[in-house]
């Protein structure tokens, strides 16, 4: 057998390093998609997916065993929910509208408005730990959520399998590994649109087609890439909000503090869109179509509203939102569908 | 004929390197600030006075687990561990919370609304399936009714899990939507 040679040698360890994923995992991605980035201290593997599976729809990560991760975000949804924002534990009243995770692996920052959100092991913080808003309520209460996931025996055996490095320790660091294992396989390649990048020219009815071909004209400057977004802020101020109104979200600049910032969200990804609504930061905005007509600094006309929905419409995965391996587990460890 | 996607398109939404870079809700809104009691409609008349209800843990209890349609009942739970639901619930609840089956019989077809006090889940079932919730919506302010979900039923009996609940006790009604 040939030896490697060095330089190949130094690729693969340069891979390795971007990628941080041992090469035997296997993303089951379409050809001209690369694998998300991993960081290299949590590599991915079967036993710790489906330890996140688990966590993801377990309500004792919150403060009182009311909201798992999958409350707000349902599968049927394509990992979003269908209010406007979503109270956190205790009614406390939400902020944002829950964003979407398909291909959330990609994503850099992470949520609406926060530029120091680059990774999922620490965006999970937010929601666990966070107080602007609560959401699961648990600052304070790593120690308590560790106890009580101690409390089953399955989530020893599975906490075992998925960090022997640590000796399967239960604590917070491996809920949010774990966690963020699981939400790197919630990719999303298989709507109509990917069909027809692949070939099938039935995939996209005539409308959709045209509705493509309009959206290239502006929607795109923000929209783009294989997840529709550019991963920046951008200055968007919903319709009859003015500048100076109190209630305003100020975006970014809550963050920054900076002037310019006020007003900016990232850009959301448009995957399954059609499934994801209501829509907008605060969710305001209840229609696809009003969703559309929202982004007033992009030309269009109101004919071709129809053609921009049909082409949303046509980024729907049904595969993704009832694949059963992002389901709620059956079994009590988690495994199975 | 079919317009073609320009292939410009194509390349600005597909190439560009990636990273660069029936169901219910869960949800009820916020409390509202009241000052006094809200009058409630006719078909929540009900709700008012709540009679006491224990919740089974397991099917074979249910007979004594009653809802009376049109009456409001506070609802004794368990912590989510001890109860053995027909068909495990959608959304669980955590071991720190709690859950509980009661059961209602339909005499007449029609929808039919289940009124919680909390942000509880809650799934209805017929001879162990799920029936979709055909709707969802808080109630109606400063009556202590915080979430609603409609279902269209016909006669037969049901099952009511709830699940996910932070305090021991709920108020529930079903009632049937006039």
């Amino acid at each position: 057998m040939r030896r490697l040679g060095l330089s190949a040698l130094l690729a693969a360890v340069a891979i390795t390093a971007a990628f941080g994923a041992p090469l035997s995992w296997r993303w089951n991605l379409p050809a001209g998609i690369m694998p998300p980035p991993v960081p290299a201290d949590n590599p991915m593997s079967e036993a710790k997916v489906a330890l996140g599976r688990r966590l993801f729809y377990d309500a004792d990560l919150s403060i009182d065993g009311t909201t798992a991760c999958a409350t707000c975000h349902e599968q049927h949804r394509a990992f979003t929910e269908g209010n406007a924002t979503h109270p956190g534990v205790g009614n406390t009243p939400g902020r944002r509208n829950v964003m979407a995770l398909a291909n959330v692996a990609y994503f850099n920052p992470l949520t609406w408005a926060d530029p120091t959100q680059h990774g999922l092991e620490q965006q999970m913080l937010v929601p666990l730990m966070g107080s602007h808003p609560i959401e699961m309520g648990m600052a304070g209460k790593a120690d308590e959520l560790a106890s009580r996931l101690g409390e089953d025996g399955c989530y020893h055996r599975m906490f075992a399998a998925a960090f022997p490095e640590t000796e399967g320790r239960i604590d917070l660091a491996n809920v949010t590994k774990a966690l963020a294992a699981f939400e790197r396989t919630l990719l999303s390649y298989d709507s109509p649109y990917d069909r027809y990048l692949r070939g099938d020219r039935t995939a996209l009815s005539p409308a959709a087609q045209r509705g493509a071909a309009l959206f290239s004209h502006g929607c795109a400057d923000c929209h783009n890439g294989p997840n529709f977004t550019d991963g920046k802020f951008h200055h968007f101020r919903l319709p009859g909000q003015g500048v100076n109104d109190p209630a305003r979200d100020r975006g970014l600049a809550e963050i920054t503090a900076a002037a310019k910032d006020e007003s900016a969200f990232r850009t959301p990804s448009l995957r399954n869109v059609a499934l994801t609504g209501p829509y907008m930061h605060d969710g305001s905005v209840p229609d696809l179509a009003d969703a559309v007509r929202a982004h007033t600094g992009v030309t269009r006309t109101e004919r071709d509203v129809p053609d921009l929905v049909a082409f949303l419409e046509s980024l729907s995965d049904r595969a993704f939102v009832t694949n059963p391996d992002f389901a709620l587990p059956k079994t009590a460890c988690g495994k199975g569908h | 004929m079919t317009r073609k996607i320009p292939i410009v398109v194509l390349f600005v939404l597909a190439v560009l390197p990636p990273g660069v870079v029936g169901a219910q809700e869960m949800s009820g809104m916020p409390a509202a600030s009241c000052t006094k009691p809200a009058e409630l409609p006719a078909a929540l008349a009900g709700w008012t006075a709540k009679t006491p209800l224990a919740s089974a843990t397991d099917a074979s209890r249910m007979d004594a687990a009653m809802l009376a349609i049109g009456q409001g009942a506070s609802v004794t739970l368990h912590p989510t561990r001890e109860v053995h639901y027909v068909s495990q619930p959608e959304k669980p609840g955590g071991s720190v919370a709690h859950g509980g089956m009661v059961a209602v019989a339909i005499s007449a077809s029609g929808t039919y609304q289940v009124s919680l006090d909390s942000g509880a889940w809650v799934d209805v079932l017929k001879d162990g399936t799920a029936v979709i919730s055909s709707a969802h919506a808080p109630g109606p302010a400063c009556t202590g009714i915080r979430k609603t979900v409609r279902f269209s039923l016909t006669p037969g009996r049901y099952a009511i899990q709830l699940s996910a609940n932070a305090a021991p006790t709920i108020a529930v009604m079903v009632s049937q939507v006039p």
